[in-house]
């Protein structure tokens, strides 16, 4: 599972085996579960950042780095 | 060092400024010149008019007036390195056959049939003349007649003035440009302080390692201004914070075509505050997937920018065969991005060797193409130059599908899910208008005003 903590909101996102995310809020622990286009499955958080929702699901993948490699 | 007396006289972002750090590491680096001058004129604070992004006049518009005007890249050289080998560069409702047509001489010819306007060829490839599949009218490669099937009934086409009407060819760092106006300039003149700037990089000797192009639910220039500022990063890649100076991004404007961002990476966000050098190098190699994230360490008196760029530079040599070891910390790992009016975006630096080209998709006001091509250094010593990635057309809307241009991919992922939005905001604006920031959206404000000088308002 990959969690990656947004920089500004004190809040962690989880990506699931179901392949939703998981947003955590460090501040008073309230959870939601999240589509990672954006909508709202469960939980009392009903806000997340649509964009680290993206982020948590891609940056699980294998992708490589940019710069490519000639040899 | 050149600060414009404009330069520093209007508000800054409170971080630390990317010529503070430039400067000071090229106290003990070769840092390249151009990088360590800044050259920012205040254009005025006027809001752009929405429906140059919406309204099918305006894109009728460009199409009679800008594209045909203007030098634009076709191609690299590379793409046709052989006699007979040529590409189909289609911009708005423009197409050109660009050619080799002898072994150092690139021709363009506009693409259609003298007879009845057939397009002589749909897509590159390579040929011995240009043959219409129609009726059969054929063109040697130097754009002269070679055969009308049945020249009886064609009296009146003399063959000496039915050659292929030309558009004007230019090279430069290994691409081909191209200008549908016989009486334009030269696109020497038109680079402006380009080469200059790219003699510390040239892209000539560079192999187009990837390209890939996607249609976008968005207007050309709507995707262009996505690219060429970095105060979207805190809202769209937020995940970037921890090791992107996003917000203290120095912006520069240069002529009438040319303008570019340095964007400095290993430092925080000053929206973020700082942060603790360990964090910002492990953050970076996690994300940019160099090397083990875990294993990164930030030595006592050292920096995660200084961890950060040794461990790029020995990537890249690794990666290339070249002694990188000398490569400035700046284009190592820096973002440092050149904007050539209308639609071409190359990257200097090393660590991100990127090259954007967006284009209208035909007259459609609300589409348009973008292509991302990576340049690798090519080892030298090589047998043979490898050949260059072939275009791959990206059908799904996940840039993860295109493999070859790495973690790039889920950045431009985060992109996309924006552009759609501001296309159909656009539409739906009450004020017809777009704001724009004085310092950080400058290039925007920038590349208009040459628009302008086409277009109109």
């Amino acid at each position: 599972m990959s969690v990656v903590r947004h920089p500004y909101d004190n809040t962690e996102y989880l990506l699931q085996g179901d392949g939703t995310v998981l947003v955590r809020d460090l501040t008073n622990g309230t959870e939601g579960v999240f589509e990672v286009g954006g909508r709202h499955l469960s939980g009392d958080l009903r806000w997340a950042d649509i964009h680290m929702l993206r982020w948590a699901n891609d940056t699980a993948s294998g992708s490589k780095a940019i710069a490519p490699d000639v040899t | 060092m050149a600060i414009l007396d404009d330069a520093r006289s209007r508000p800054r972002s409170s971080g630390v400024s990317p010529q503070e750090i430039l400067q000071r590491e090229a106290q003990r680096q070769e840092v390249p010149d151009v990088l360590l001058s800044e050259s920012y004129t205040y254009l005025g604070s006027d809001d752009i008019p929405a429906e140059r992004y919406t309204s099918a006049e305006y894109a009728r518009l460009e199409a009679e007036h800008l594209w045909p005007k203007v030098w634009q890249m076709a191609c690299r050289e590379e793409d046709i390195p052989e006699v007979g080998d040529h590409v189909v560069y289609d911009i708005a409702n423009y197409s050109i056959l660009v050619v080799r047509s002898a072994p150092d001489v690139i021709k363009a010819y506009h693409n259609s049939c003298l007879h009845r306007g057939t397009q002589l060829r749909a897509e590159g490839g390579s040929v011995p003349f240009f043959r219409c599949s129609f009726h059969g009218w054929t063109w040697n490669l130097d754009g002269t007649l070679k055969r009308i099937p049945a020249q009886w009934d064609f009296p009146h086409c003399q063959p000496d003035r039915m050659c292929l009407p030309e558009c004007q060819v230019g090279t430069w760092a290994g691409f081909v440009f191209i200008n549908m106006d016989p009486d334009a300039g030269p696109l020497e003149d038109w680079l402006e302080v380009l080469p200059e700037h790219f003699r510390h990089w040239p892209l000539e000797k560079r192999l187009k390692a990837a390209h890939v192009a996607k249609i976008l639910p968005c207007n050309w220039k709507v995707a262009i201004e996505a690219f060429i500022e970095a105060y979207h990063v805190s809202s769209t890649h937020p995940q970037l914070a921890f090791y992107d100076g996003d917000t203290n991004s120095q912006y520069d404007i240069y002529g009438e075509h040319v303008s570019r961002f340095v964007n400095i990476l290993g430092i925080p966000s000053p929206e973020l505050g700082e942060l603790d050098e360990q964090t910002i190098a492990e953050a970076f190699a996690r994300d940019f997937r160099i090397g083990d994230a875990t294993a990164v360490e930030v030595p006592e008196g050292s920096s995660a920018r200084e961890v950060i760029a040794e461990t790029m530079r020995q990537l890249l040599s690794a990666g290339s065969g070249i002694d990188f070891s000398k490569l400035s910390n700046t284009e190592a790992i820096d973002s440092i991005e050149y904007y050539l009016f209308p639609n071409f975006l190359p990257w200097a630096g090393l660590g991100i060797p990127i090259v954007y080209r967006f284009r209208p998709n035909g007259l459609d006001p609300d589409t348009s193409i973008m292509e991302v091509m990576l340049m690798a250094p090519l080892p030298e010593g090589l047998p043979q130059r490898p050949p260059p990635a072939p275009i791959h057309w990206l059908e799904s809307d996940d840039w993860r599908d295109a493999p070859e241009i790495g973690v790039l991919g889920l950045a431009l992922n985060q992109d996309m899910s924006n552009l759609h939005k501001v296309q159909r905001g656009l539409h739906a604006s009450a004020t017809k208008t777009v704001k724009l920031g004085d310092y950080q959206e400058i290039r925007i404000r920038h590349y208009h005003r040459t628009l302008e000088k086409y277009v109109g308002k």
